[in-house]
């Protein structure tokens, strides 16, 4: 029993419903099985709209409660009022407990209704924690407040009094937003969300508000307008608490509204649900049109915003929001883009036209562009009446109201500010669109791969693979790249753990695929170009560097400590090339011995002649020392430099430093100065003269391909300008390479790529492996580093990276081998055919992916997918059940059944059922990389492996046979670290791209190192800008 | 016990050898009559910080509840004969490491206490400046050099591709501010360099080293132009260096009365560069003593092995797995032996510091008397990679105020490393109230 019931005499109802306007009529109660709860109520609809929406109810399987029959009187009248004034409720004929009660809002004039549904048992509706509420209603752009000075809100669906228990959904009678709220006046458990979108008078909404576990949401027809973390605290509900529409007290106003129904689920209903509600299909190219609408119509440009949409419309049979836009745009305006559509058409230079406009537009086709715009034209012209019809439906009374009382110019503003609020809500819109995409997108992932994965950055951060946006940046680019590729390939999700149906998989994969605006290779992108940046010097080329022009090699200890690296993985990574106190101390100290010891004992020729000269006592300044400050600095000076140097000459003298004292001290400065430790490693070049920009690549040209400074012939093409010729500079690159300081390709960049620096210290002590001394790893070292440096600077193949078991070897690695091979010093030295070819038959490979005690067939194949493949593994996911491994020296374990266990378990087995098979092959090969033999157990093992694809790879060579298959992946990896070496910083998608146009140029294989060098030199991204365009300009 | 004798061994290898033989019978009466004329100060305090990598197996790490005392636990027991300097804290933790797995964002801020930027790029952010480096700023111009920050394993050039940072992070635990590290010196003869100055290596330049900084000072300024602010930092960076070799040559022109300049690096011979890992650690920890000794800085920061340290360890049954992958001991009784024994080896040689520290005779006292010293990790189980409940240690000496001889139990999620740090700091009489994420003191 409610206490706001009272009797009612029954013949007196039916006047007075149809006197208000309202007929109520009780329909059955449809109990669905799996809905507990649910409220539905219409009123006051027009006939057709008030079907479709009972259809949509029924069709949800909702229950339903009461049906108030299609009615056109207006809600103000005075019946009304008595009716409210009276204060009594309606009861529903037969034996039902629902009733109505009409109520009257604080101002008489505008009364407002309140409809309290009462067969939901109070207790039951406040127990839903998790609950989805929704209802359509048309809002006639005016309301009242509750009191003279309480704010303009008024309820529109409430629960309980919507203050201290239950919650609320209001609207703001001033703005036109809506609010949902959950015990609002407890600000700790207060959660309170207010939509960005505006409800538009005049015009039917559904708003539908979520609550779930962790979040409330708010949708306005559909799609997301609010979110708000916090759920709220509300207090029990009293069991007369109501499920109202409209009016509520409380001090809450009342809105003129019309309601069509509305519905209470039991359970959060998801973005996507609820959008299917509203929508029955979200497609990508509806979004990628609305992206591109979008930023038309704030570029102002409505008319080709209207191109789009009409596109979409006709390609997708959807809505694509084009009603929406053009509710809101003046019909001069639609005119306006009709007549300049027809006028392109009529004119056929539909392609000056379509160049005239943004980028976005110009992705059309010339042909694409004509026929979207015959089409927009025809229908443009047909739907005319169709237009001005929705737009005086929709276009608020408002605008017509101000438009008689405003001056011209308002109504120009007026216009200007629904342009932009139409492009407002076409970006609310497609941002809302591409959340849900994003979202439903991130969750399918989540199901998919976050059993296994759920602590991986991508799949906790999964947004950002899936969101849909014009510019995607590297990381996200190869992020997309790789799912697509373990996608596609199968590997993932593993066999057996099968989360995904081959439906769902190519679905997944199309979607992934057809993401709006994912980057390709023809785009240019110029802006990144633009930068100039210095960096220090490495630890590496900071030495070399002393040592080129002072002649004198600095100790191990002399030198600052080891740098970091970031970027593509290398020690030249501008950003994380940092410095301090320490560093620049021990930086000074060195530069301070070795120019000491270069004048005192002898250093170059350079230090010499200064030193001559100083001796000499002439009072010049020494030439051979502005000589060796321009040579030093790499570029010409000025005469703030000179000035410089000869007022520290003279303060030298005045301290009465002798000659060597002068010339340490002056060479010093030189060298300590931040020209000098802080090379340029970009530049575009502008603002600078020829010769400036030849000095600045010369200097980069040195410190890639020798990881030194420049010598004097290169300055000396630098300081004519001629190095930026092409042909100049392919001929000195090809003159570097010979040289043997271009050594520094292997132990510098070499040792890096392959990720074996600190394999001499960190691997198996001797004592393990009694023949695995020092000097052993040390030569193992070297011989890694030959192997890349002869194959970047002689005409060796790429494949080479892959087949050749042409290895360096000195004395110490043939005893270690024990081959039987002599002669003296280094010398080159074929591996048997059993030991796999290329880069993985390396000692230092095989040994740095071991455990000093035995090899593991999963940090190799690991090796071999991260390092020669470019595919990022993942780490173990946390809590892997233990595997059981045991000593090499047990003897009886058999690694490949250890590693059945692996993929025995679906959380590892996804990564495993690659990396496995991959390193198994190995198994051959000891941990400090030598062939099993004799009482070795698994030296008569054949090891194999099998790929998630079936293929069995058996043994090196099987491992090499893949390899080849995948060799693509593998000189492209490989030309991508070198490139991002050079460059010291990450790359980007487009520069990536160069790389694979480098490639796809010739037949990569055959490609040899020399010539890879050379064409990676000459690219845009090394170089800065084209080369081309220089060679027009030269001489 | 393999690893003591080798210690030992290399330890006297070292000290014969180098010349920095702290020789027992002579130095107390010679240092005593040398600093005789400083009068009635009392010797300044000290603060060092060591980090081991790869965390404690906790179980024999806490120390047994119950007792008065300290209770030390297995793995502590090296300490047994510091016990009354010795506070262990359990329970305090870092909440800003727990948003991601993996070693970079426990280690890198072990002395910042706040969030780690996940990059590989020149965004790398430690979250802010670390309490060395802040108690460095807090005593600036009381010392030649401001701070030493040590290390032994060379830092890693590269990116860890699977977690996507920068391998700068796991060995790097000293930040001016939370974009600047300050690299680990590791070669001892460097450090050694530094600790005498421009006088030990290139006296010849030195008269004319002041002008020639405040030249390059003038010349680099220049430099800037045209670049990004980003790139301009970088330079400011040197700038910043540079200015400060200037203060430390007019600081020690104007202190010709500080300690440090009575040390001459000709009464030691420079440390060679030591073969192995242990001799290696060995040696920085001398340096910390001969530092603190010579009063050449009173704050250090020690990474004994970047994190996820691969060290294979000589035990008593043999060779051990690399450390990191005996972290990960999934619960396998065996290789926890092994982890256990690894960690107890790290006290060991903290154990050792502060034996050498005790050694030294200070004001009327020793050395140990006027040192704070952390010794910690910046992960509690390496299974787990848990940042709360870290295994941390102070040793502070009966001058700096702090009680000993003491197990400190805060509640597990209730207090952030940064209490401790900043408890430190305000021994310093800095009346700072907030150290990273702190909300109080401890002591």
């Amino acid at each position: 029993m409610y206490p706001t019931e009272c009797p009612q005499s029954p013949h007196s109802l039916p006047g007075l419903i149809v006197s208000v306007g309202i007929v109520l009529l009780l329909f059955c109660v449809a109990r669905g099985p799996a809905v507990d709860v649910a409220a539905e109520v219409y009123a006051r609809a027009d006939a057709d709209f008030c079907e479709l929406i009972d259809r949509r109810l029924r069709r949800s399987s909702l229950m339903r409660l009461a049906l108030f029959s299609p009615a056109t009187a207006s809600l103000d009248g005075v019946q009304l009022d008595e009716w409210c004034r009276g204060q009594r409720s309606f009861r529903f004929p037969g034996d039902s407990d629902e009733s109505a009660m009409f109520v009257q809002g604080p101002t008489p004039s505008v009364a407002g209704v309140r409809v309290d549904a009462f067969p939901l048992e109070a207790a039951h509706v406040a127990d839903l924690k998790s609950f989805t509420a929704e209802c359509w209603f048309r809002w006639h752009g005016k309301g009242s407040r509750p009191g003279p000075n309480a704010a303009d809100i008024a309820s529109i669906m409430s629960f309980g009094d919507a203050i201290n228990h239950g919650w609320g959904l209001s609207l703001n009678l001033v703005t036109g937003h809506v609010t949902f709220s959950i015990g609002r006046d407890k600000p700790q458990g207060a959660a309170s969300i207010t939509s960005v979108s505006r409800i538009p008078p005049h015009v039917w909404v559904n708003v539908a508000v979520v609550r779930d576990a962790d979040s409330v949401r708010c949708y306005v027809n559909g799609l997301l307008s609010a979110v708000g973390k916090g759920v709220g605290v509300s207090g029990t509900a009293p069991p007369w608490a109501k499920l109202r529409l409209g009016y509520v007290g409380n001090g809450l106003g009342s809105a003129v509204c019309d309601f069509a129904g509305a519905a209470l689920y039991d359970q959060p209903l998801t973005d996507r649900d609820v959008f299917r509600l509203n929508h029955t299909k979200v497609s990508v190219q509806m979004m990628s049109s609305l992206l591109k609408a979008r930023s038309l119509l704030v570029a102002g440009q409505p008319s080709e915003a209207l191109v789009v949409l009409w596109n979409c419309e006709e390609a997708t049979s959807q809505s694509c929001g084009l009603t929406e836009v053009e509710s809101y745009l003046e019909l001069e305006q639609i005119e306006d883009a009709a007549r300049s559509a027809a006028a392109v058409i009529s004119s056929g230079d539909a392609a000056a036209h379509s160049s005239t406009h943004s980028p976005t537009v110009t992705t059309l086709s010339a042909t694409e562009f004509t026929k979207a715009a015959v089409r927009f034209l025809l229908r443009a012209v047909e739907n005319g009446v169709t237009f001005r019809s929705s737009r005086e439906h929709r276009l608020t009374g408002q605008v017509n109201a101000v438009r008689t009382e405003l001056s011209g110019a308002a109504v120009e503003s007026l216009r200007d500010a629904n342009a932009q609020y139409a492009a407002e809500q076409l970006q609310i819109c497609s941002e809302q669109l591409s959340e849900i995409f994003t979202s439903t997108m991130q969750s399918r992932l989540q199901r998919v791969c976050g059993a296994c994965h759920h602590a991986d950055g991508w799949v906790t951060d999964a947004r950002r693979i899936f969101a849909v946006q014009q510019d995607v940046d590297a990381e996200t680019a190869i992020l997309r790249a790789d799912l697509i590729e373990v996608l596609a390939s199968r590997t993932m999700p593993p066999r057996g753990s099968d989360p995904l149906s081959d439906s769902d998989r190519t679905s997944f994969l199309r979607l992934l695929r057809d993401l709006p605006e994912r980057q390709s290779c023809s785009r240019q992108e110029t802006s990144q170009n633009r930068l100039r940046q210095r960096r220090r010097l490495t630890r590496t080329e900071f030495r070399n560097s002393l040592f080129e022009l002072v002649g004198v090699r600095p100790g191990d200890a002399l030198l600052p400590p080891s740098d970091g690296g970031g970027g593509e993985g290398f020690d030249t990574a501008a950003g994380t090339l940092t410095m301090s106190l320490s560093t620049a101390e021990q930086m000074h100290n060195c530069i301070a011995s070795v120019v000491r010891t270069g004048v005192r004992e002898g250093g170059s020729s350079v230090l010499q002649q200064i030193l001559n000269e100083f001796d000499a006592g002439d009072p010049d300044i020494s030439d051979s020392l502005l000589d060796f400050a321009e040579r030093a600095w790499c570029r010409k000076l000025t005469a703030d430099d000179r000035e410089l140097i000869g007022s520290l000459t003279a303060e030298l003298r005045v301290a009465d430093a002798n000659a060597a004292e002068q010339a340490e001290g002056l060479v010093a400065f030189i060298l300590m100065s931040g020209d000098f430790l802080f090379p340029w490693i970009r530049s575009d070049g502008e603002g600078l003269d020829r010769s400036a920009r030849a000095w600045i690549l010369a200097r980069r040209l040195a410190l890639f391909l020798w990881s030194s400074h420049p010598d004097a012939t290169l300055l000396q093409r630098a300081s004519d300008g001629s190095l930026l010729s092409p042909k100049i500079l392919e001929s000195e690159v090809q003159r570097m390479l010979a040289d043997p300081r271009a050594a520094s390709l292997g132990y510098n960049f070499g040792e890096q790529w392959l990720g074996i620096r600190g394999f001499t210290s960190n691997v198996a002590p001797e004592n393990f492996h009694p023949s695995f001394t020092l000097p052993v790893r040390e030569a193992l070292m070297t011989q890694a580093g030959n192997f890349i440096a002869s194959l970047l600077t002689t005409d060796r193949p790429l494949g080479d990276l892959l087949r050749s078991r042409v290895h360096w070897m000195n004395d110490d690695l043939v005893d270690f081998y024990g081959f039987d091979q002599p002669g003296t010093g280094w010398r080159q030295v074929s591996l048997p055919d059993e030991y796999p070819g290329g880069v993985v038959g390396l000692g230092a490979v095989l040994a740095s992916t071991s455990y000093p005690a035995r090899t593991s067939p999963v940090l190799r194949g690991r090796w071999i997918l991260d390092h020669l493949l470019g595919v990022r593994v993942q780490p173990p996911p946390p809590d892997v059940p233990p595997l059981t491994e045991t000593d090499e020296s047990a003897g009886s374990a058999d690694m490949k059944t250890l590693m059945e266990q692996h993929r025995r378990s679906v959380a590892c087995r996804g990564c495993h059922a690659v990396m496995d098979p991959v390193g198994l092959t190995l198994e051959g090969f000891d941990a400090v990389g030598r062939r099993r033999r004799g009482n070795d157990l698994r030296a008569t093992l054949q090891p194999r492996g099998t790929l998630p694809d079936g293929t069995e790879l058996v043994d090196a060579a099987g491992l090499e046979g893949w390899l080849q298959s995948e060799s693509r992946a593998v000189y492209r990896q490989f030309a991508r670290k070198l490139l991002g070496y050079a460059t010291g910083r990450r790359l980007t998608l487009e520069e990536i791209c160069e790389v694979d146009r480098i490639l796809d140029a010739c037949d990569a294989s055959s490609l040899s190192g020399r010539m890879l060098v050379q064409k990676l030199v000459l690219s845009r991204t090394f170089l800065g800008w084209s080369p081309e365009t220089d060679e027009s300009g030269l001489e | 016990m393999n690893h003591l004798e080798y210690h030992s061994r290399s330890r006297r290898r070292f000290l014969r050898g180098s010349g920095l033989a702290l020789s027992l019978p002579y130095l107390p009466s010679l240092e005593a009559r040398r600093f005789q004329k400083e009068g009635t100060h009392s010797p300044p305090l000290r603060a060092a910080f060591l980090h081991f990598p790869n965390g404690a197996w906790m179980q024999d790490w806490t120390p047994k509840p119950g007792a008065d005392s300290l209770n030390l636990s297995s793995s502590l027991s090296p300490l047994a004969a510091h016990r009354s300097e010795l506070t262990v804290l359990t329970g305090l933790d870092k909440q800003h490491s727990r948003t991601s797995d993996g070693h970079a964002h426990k280690t890198a801020n072990f002395l910042t206490g706040m969030p780690v930027r996940t990059t590989t790029e020149g965004d790398f952010s430690a979250g802010g400046i670390s309490i060395d480096q802040r108690i460095a700023e807090y005593l600036q111009g009381q010392t030649p050099v401001p701070s030493l920050v040590l290390g032994v394993e060379p830092i890693p050039a590269g990116v860890d591709a699977s977690t996507g940072v920068t391998l700068l992070y796991s060995s790097c635990i000293s930040w001016q501010s939370l974009s600047r590290p300050v690299l680990p010196q590791n070669a001892p003869a460097a450090v050694f360099d530094r600790l005498f100055g421009v006088r030990a290596e290139v006296d010849g330049v030195s008269v004319s080293r002041i002008s020639l900084l405040s030249k390059v000072l003038e010349h680099s300024r220049s430099l800037s132009r045209g670049l990004s602010a980003v790139d301009r930092q970088k330079l400011d960076e040197y700038l910043e260096s540079v200015h400060q070799m200037e203060t430390r040559i007019r600081f020690e022109t104007q202190h010709s009365e500080h300690r440090s300049l009575r040390y001459s690096a000709a009464d030691f011979a420079r440390p060679p560069h030591p073969e192995q890992f242990s001799s290696h650690l060995s040696a920085m920890l001398d340096l910390i003593v001969l530092a603190f000794r010579m009063d050449a800085t009173r704050v250090i920061s020690l990474m004994m092995a970047n994190d996820v340290s691969q060290q294979v360890f000589q035990m008593p049954h043999g060779i051990s797995e690399p450390h990191h992958s005996l972290s990960h001991h999934q619960n396998i009784p065996d290789r926890i032996r092994q982890y256990q024994w690894i960690n107890q080896w790290y006290v060991r040689n903290f154990s050792g510091l502060l034996s050498r520290l005790r050694d030294v005779s200070e004001g009327d006292g020793t050395l140990l008397d006027y040192c704070m010293l952390v010794f910690g990790s910046g992960m509690s189980d390496g299974n787990e990679h848990h940042p709360d409940d870290l295994p941390v240690v102070l040793a502070a000496g009966e001058r700096t105020g702090i009680q000993g001889n003491r197990h400190l139990q805060t509640p597990v999620g209730t207090t952030p490393l940064c209490n401790l740090y900043l408890s430190l700091l305000q021994r310093f009489n800095s009346e700072e109230r907030q150290f990273g994420d702190s909300d109080g003191i401890l002591f």
